[in-house]
Order: structure tokens, then sequence, then C-alpha cells
């Protein structure tokens, strides 16, 4: 039996219907009208693409007789933009009404809704047209949340990492915490933690440095430098918060405070203290 | 009776149906090999009707389609391996469907069960004297004690052989001839229902659905006779791969048939048990080298045996013809014995033709004429099929005398009792129907 199978192959089912599929007629008609119907969306798109309406309707509006003289392109009555601040909205607002001056093509939703996301500060856009002329476009705008020093210019961050603004002062920025070092822009998520953790002291911190691409130094107003870890960061914080309870307390001031062996922090004094000085603070942290 | 009537005519509502759609595939499973011919049809617009109740079209066909494989789960012409008989059937009909260029839906079925049954009943009327008309046929076929009592069987075949009128037998259209006593003789074959039940559950599985069913022996009969043969009498036997049927003809009916479960693959299987060999290199060596009778040559001529390639220091063994002989000879005899002793049985001596035909595979034996003639002691002689058109010569032989037979019933069925309306039908639309016939027959 073995043999005979070997020799003379069944069809499998799912062959078997197929192939009685193919010769019927119904299923013919429709693998013909699919073809067709992409056959056209395909036309359509080349088409549309290649040929400028706008131009079209302008060519035969001066070119030819009185017939055409009143086709023009779509007019916009008003512009609606819900959901971003004062500037983006009119920074769209501006962009649409360029767009339908422009060509008559652009003036459609899909080509606004590209438009308005190649807007940095743009997260998300849909355009929606309504009858009687006018856009309504809602976006959700990219919050400013950072701001990287990058070659003498200061650039506004989102959350992603994104610059959304670029700024040669500094001035008007101040709200938003100042990173520094390579690659500082990626970790924009690790600086909000960073910075949400500082809490309270955060109008204390002058800017975040991130050294070596792999960890974080907090420099203070008062000039001094907390060194933190690459790992345990939230141990590191903690220690941190602490010295930072004590900073007002010394005599001595500090150059910088090495968290980087949590086991073992490293306290470097500007001036070098007396013994006793020493002595009397290395007692009051082991306890 | 009125349930074997509706299901009987719903088939042949299906035939109909199927006819019409232009395209139909016949099928022969058989316990060797799975046939499929697909025919194209075209309406003859002739009447050929015994009954024209119903007038039926003869139709015209043509062979548009052909494929063939080897059997797989079907022994004795009953499915005993569903999913292999399933895979078998979807091998012949995607071929055939590639060949044709077209969907088959509709299916004509033939089979060779060894647990068909033959029943010769009969029955008579008496009415006042007048011309026998097509209600009178109809009221002696209702009177027949057709239904089968056992419940596991079912009758596919109910074939009326012979009419008498008055003591006066013979004959084989009695409407318009007078008398007052009407007696039919019907010839009914059954099979076990299972068989039916599963060959129809397996082609369900195949997307396929059955429109008409018949037994091999008689269409084989209907491929391979020829008309005087069929007109005096005579005996078609059909050596198929695992049964041997027998099917006796009669004035162009089929009176008597039976199968044996004893074939051609029982041959095979001796020589593969008496050489050790491989079943495919014992069917082998029985297609190229089998025979009946001996000659003088046959010690003198040897036959190499296959070995196995992995065994390469066996040396190789060699046969004599006559030890083939030797083997397959008993097995024939066996057969004819059994085939003798059934028309022992049933009176066909009496007839006054006593012709046999050979068909089927088996019937390509060497010298099975001269063998068969000499064990039944009858003039015999080996059938090929009728040519149909279109068929291709690879199909055309003696193992294909079934499905070629199922091809010409199919375009020219022969009635049966089921076509003839029953008085007990002939109520509530019979005055419509009359006056329809009225207005058609006068308009």
């Amino acid at each position: 039996m073995n043999l005979l199978k070997s020799t003379d192959p069944a069809p499998s089912k799912l062959s078997y219907k197929l192939n009685r599929l193919f010769y019927k007629l119904w299923f013919k008609t429709l693998s013909i009208l699919i073809l067709l119907a992409l056959c056209g969306l395909l036309a359509k798109n080349f088409l549309y693409k290649n040929i400028d309406v706008s131009a079209e309707i302008k060519f035969l509006r001066e070119e030819s007789s009185e017939l055409y003289k009143d086709l023009t392109e779509l007019t916009i009555s008003r512009i609606v933009v819900k959901g971003a601040q004062e500037p983006l909205k009119e920074e769209i607002k501006m962009l649409i009404k360029t767009a339908a001056n422009e060509e008559f093509s652009a003036l459609r939703a899909k080509s606004l809704q590209e438009k308005i996301k190649e807007i940095k500060k743009v997260k998300e856009a849909v355009v929606k047209f309504s009858t009687d002329g006018s856009v309504i476009v809602n976006v959700i705008e990219r919050k400013q949340v950072a701001v990287f020093l990058n070659n003498n210019l200061y650039e506004v961050l989102d959350r992603n990492g994104v610059v959304l603004s670029v700024y040669s002062d500094y001035r008007g920025l101040s709200k938003f915490p100042l990173v520094v070092g390579k690659f500082g822009s990626r970790n924009i998520t690790d600086l909000l933690t960073l910075v949400n953790e500082i809490g309270l002291y955060e109008s204390e911190v002058l800017y975040y440095e991130w050294v070596g691409e792999r960890r974080w130094n907090v420099h203070m107003k008062s000039d001094l430098v907390f060194k933190l870890p690459e790992s345990n960061l939230n141990r590191g914080l903690e220690l941190m918060r602490m010295f930072l309870r004590e900073t007002n307390n010394y005599a001595i001031p500090l150059d910088y405070i090495d968290l980087r062996n949590l086991d073992k922090p490293i306290i470097k004094f500007r001036k070098s203290p007396s013994i006793e000085y020493i002595h009397k603070k290395t007692e009051r942290f082991a306890g | 009776m009125r349930k074997l009537l509706q299901s009987q005519r719903q088939l042949r509502q299906k035939r109909l149906t199927a006819i019409k759609k232009g395209t139909v595939a016949l099928i022969d499973l058989g316990s060797s090999k799975v046939m499929c011919l697909v025919l194209s049809l075209t309406d003859a617009n002739q009447s050929n009707s015994f009954s024209d109740d119903k007038p039926r079209s003869g139709v015209t066909f043509r062979v548009i389609g052909a494929s063939t494989t080897k059997s797989r789960g079907i022994r004795f012409g009953e499915i005993y391996e569903m999913r292999e008989a399933e895979s078998a059937i979807r091998t012949v009909i995607q071929r055939a469907q590639k060949m044709a260029g077209c969907l088959i839906e509709n299916v004509f079925l033939t089979f060779s069960s060894a647990t068909q049954k033959s029943t010769l009943i009969s029955s008579s009327i008496d009415f006042a004297q007048k011309e026998v008309s097509e209600m009178d046929i109809g009221h002696a076929l209702s009177s027949l004690n057709i239904v089968n009592d056992d419940l596991t069987r079912e009758i596919i075949h109910a074939l009326p052989v012979n009419f008498s009128i008055d003591n006066k037998h013979g004959y084989m259209d009695p409407r318009g001839i007078s008398g007052t006593n009407l007696s039919v003789d019907v010839n009914t074959i059954s099979i076990q229902s299972d068989i039916i039940k599963n060959m129809v559950s397996c082609l369900n599985k195949c997307d396929l659905s059955l429109a008409g069913i018949a037994i091999a022996p008689y269409l084989s009969g209907l491929s391979s006779l020829l008309e005087d043969e069929m007109e005096l009498g005579v005996v078609c036997i059909d050596l198929g791969a695992a049964s041997s049927s027998l099917s006796i003809f009669f004035r162009k009916n089929l009176i008597f048939s039976q199968s044996l479960r004893i074939g051609g693959q029982h041959i095979t299987s001796d020589i593969m048990q008496a050489f050790q060999i491989p079943f495919l290199a014992a069917e082998r060596l029985k297609v190229l080298h089998g025979g009946l009778l001996p000659a003088n040559s046959d010690d003198r001529e040897t036959l190499e045996l296959p070995e196995s390639n992995t065994d390469l220091f066996t040396e190789r063994r060699t046969i004599t013809k006559s030890e083939l002989l030797g083997v397959i000879r008993p097995r024939v005899e066996e057969i004819f014995d059994s085939l003798r002793s059934i028309l022992d049985q049933s009176d066909f001596e009496f007839l006054p033709g006593q012709k046999i035909v050979l068909t089927g595979g088996g019937s390509k034996l060497e010298n099975i004429l001269d063998f068969a003639s000499t064990l039944l002691g009858k003039p015999t002689r080996v059938a090929v099929p009728m040519r149909i058109q279109g068929l291709p010569a690879s199909a055309h032989g003696p193992e294909a005398a079934a499905v070629i037979g199922l091809a010409l019933n199919l375009a020219q069925p022969q009635d049966e009792v089921w076509d003839f309306r029953a008085p007990f039908e002939h109520e509530g639309d019979e005055f419509i129907r009359r006056t329809l016939r009225w207005v058609k027959a006068n308009w």
C-alpha cells in the first residue's frame, strides 16, 4: 500500500478544494473583478500623483472658453485648531492657508495631515473638512520638558528627545531642567525620573550632566556636584537628598560628593578641614 | 413501497438535473483501481422511455476527461478505510477535472459488491376484458412484494424482465394488448445499505453529489454483450480484482446476478506467498508471464524473481514458467468451479443461448478463453467493451467495461419499477395531470 501511495499521491484536502474552487464560474468572475479593481486603484494613484489637478484647472480657466471661467479651487471659510497652544495654532493656520494657495491637490485631508505632522511640535494630527468650507484640525502637541545644551545652542526637547525648538539664549527657558553632556538628549525619560526624585531641591540644581554615556552628575547652584551611580539610582538619590539636607550645616564648602560607590561615598571639600571636623561629620553620618 | 419509490425517484430527479447541467462524472470504485470518466452530455431529443408518463429524452455523450488511480481503502466493493477511499476519489476527480477543464459536481457510481443479492419476484392482476393501459402496468407493479423485509439491505435495481397476458409470456411492452390477466416478473438487486451509506458519505466528503448508482455486473454486460446475445440469453462473467461476478441476460434484460469474493488479487496473493516476493512483483509476474494452459517450453523457460537490493550476497532466484502456472491455475479453477455451481443453480441451461462472455481485468489472462470453455463446457468469448466517443485508447479495455456500461446506461436507461406510477400515486394531481396531457396532445 505504501508503494502505491508514493507512486500515486492523492491531493490534499486543501489543494483539492482550491482546485475545485478555480473551476467555479463565480470564483473566476470575482477574481477578475478584484484584479480590475486593483488595476483601477493603481491607475488612479498614478494619475493623481503625476497630474497636477490645480494646474489643469488653472490652464482650463485661463486658456479655454467662458464655460470654465467660474471654475475655481476649493475655498476655506474657517480654520479651527483644537488641542494646541496659541503659537502652534497660528503656525498650523498659516500652513493650511499657504497650502490652499499653493495647489489644489494639497487640500486633501491626508496631505494636510502629513504637512501638519511635519511641524516638530505636533505629535499627532487629524484633519477634517466640513461642508461649509471649514477645516477642523485636532492636534496632540508635544510638551516641552527639558533643555539640552548642544554646541552653545539651547535645544528644547520633549519627553521622547525630539527637538522642538532651538534658542541661542537660555533666558526664558529656566523653568525646564538643563541637560549637558554627549548624548544627554537621548535620556530624557531618565532625566525626568531624576528631576521627580530630587523634588523640592530641584530649584537648587544648575544643570544635569550625562557623563560617559552611562551616569548622571548633578551640578548645584552652590558649585557642589553630586556624582550619581550608574545602577541603583534611587539609593543614590536618597543619599543625595540626605547630603543636601546637611549641606547647609557645612562650615567648609564642598567641591563634590561622589556617590558612585554607594557603600563608600566620597566627599571632597574645597579647603582641607580640621581632623576634629572630619571625625565629627563621620560620626554623624555613621549614625 | 412508497418510501422506496420516493427515494428512487429523488435519485432519478437528481439524475435529470445532472444531465441538464451538461457534465457528469462516472466513477467505478474497484478493488484494484478507481476509474473516472467525465461526460459532456447533449440532449438528443428522442423519447426512448417505455413509460412515457414523464417522457425522458435520450442523451448523447462524449468523454472529455478520464483518469485512473490505484484503489485505496476499498475491498470487495466496500469501503474499509474512509480516508484512503476519499483520497483515491479526490485523486481521480482532480485529474479528470483537469483533463475535462470543468467542475464536477454530480457523480454516477458503480461498484461490484460481494453482498449483492438478485431476487426474481412476480405478481399478477385480473381486470375486465380490455386493453392493457399504463395504469394496469402500474397496478401490477405496485402489487409486487418488492419491499425487502431485511432492513439492512437496500434495493438498487428493480427491473421488469417479463410481462405475461393470460399466460402468454414474453411481452416486452404490453400496452394496447387485450386480456384479462396481467402478470409481471421483476428482478430486484439489493445490497447492504451500509455500503451505500459509506459511499455517499465518502462522496460528500469529496464535495460531490451522488446522482445515480448501479451495480458493475449489470453494466459490464451492457457494454460487452452483443444485442443478439442479450436476446437469446448469455452469461457475462466479470473477473474483477477482489470479486468475480456473473450476470445472466435474456431478452435484453438482466434476469440474474451474483458475485463471488474471489478475484485476480487472490491469484497475485498466491504468487506472492508461493515465491515470497512483494505484491507488486507478483502482480507484474502474473500480468507479463501468467497463463493457464501449459506448453512444452514452460519447463525450460525461466523467470527471474526480483530480489531485495539490500541483500547483496543472496543469489538471484529463478523459477520456471510451469511453476508459475502451477500456482495460478488452481486458483482460476476455483473461481470457475464456483461460477459453474452458481450457473447450475440459476437454470441457465434452459435458455436458448448458451454463450459465456468474459470481461473485466481478469479476462486478460493468457489462454483464459480455452480454459474457461473447457471448464464450463460452453462456447466462450472474451469481450472488449463497446467504443464510446472520446474515450482514450488507454482506458478502453475489459477492465473499463463497468464504467463504459454506466455511460451507456446513463444515455439510455432501462425502465425500472419506480419509473411507473403506482395507483396510490394517481390520487390528488391525477385530474390536473390528465387535463394537461390532453391539452398538450390536442394543442
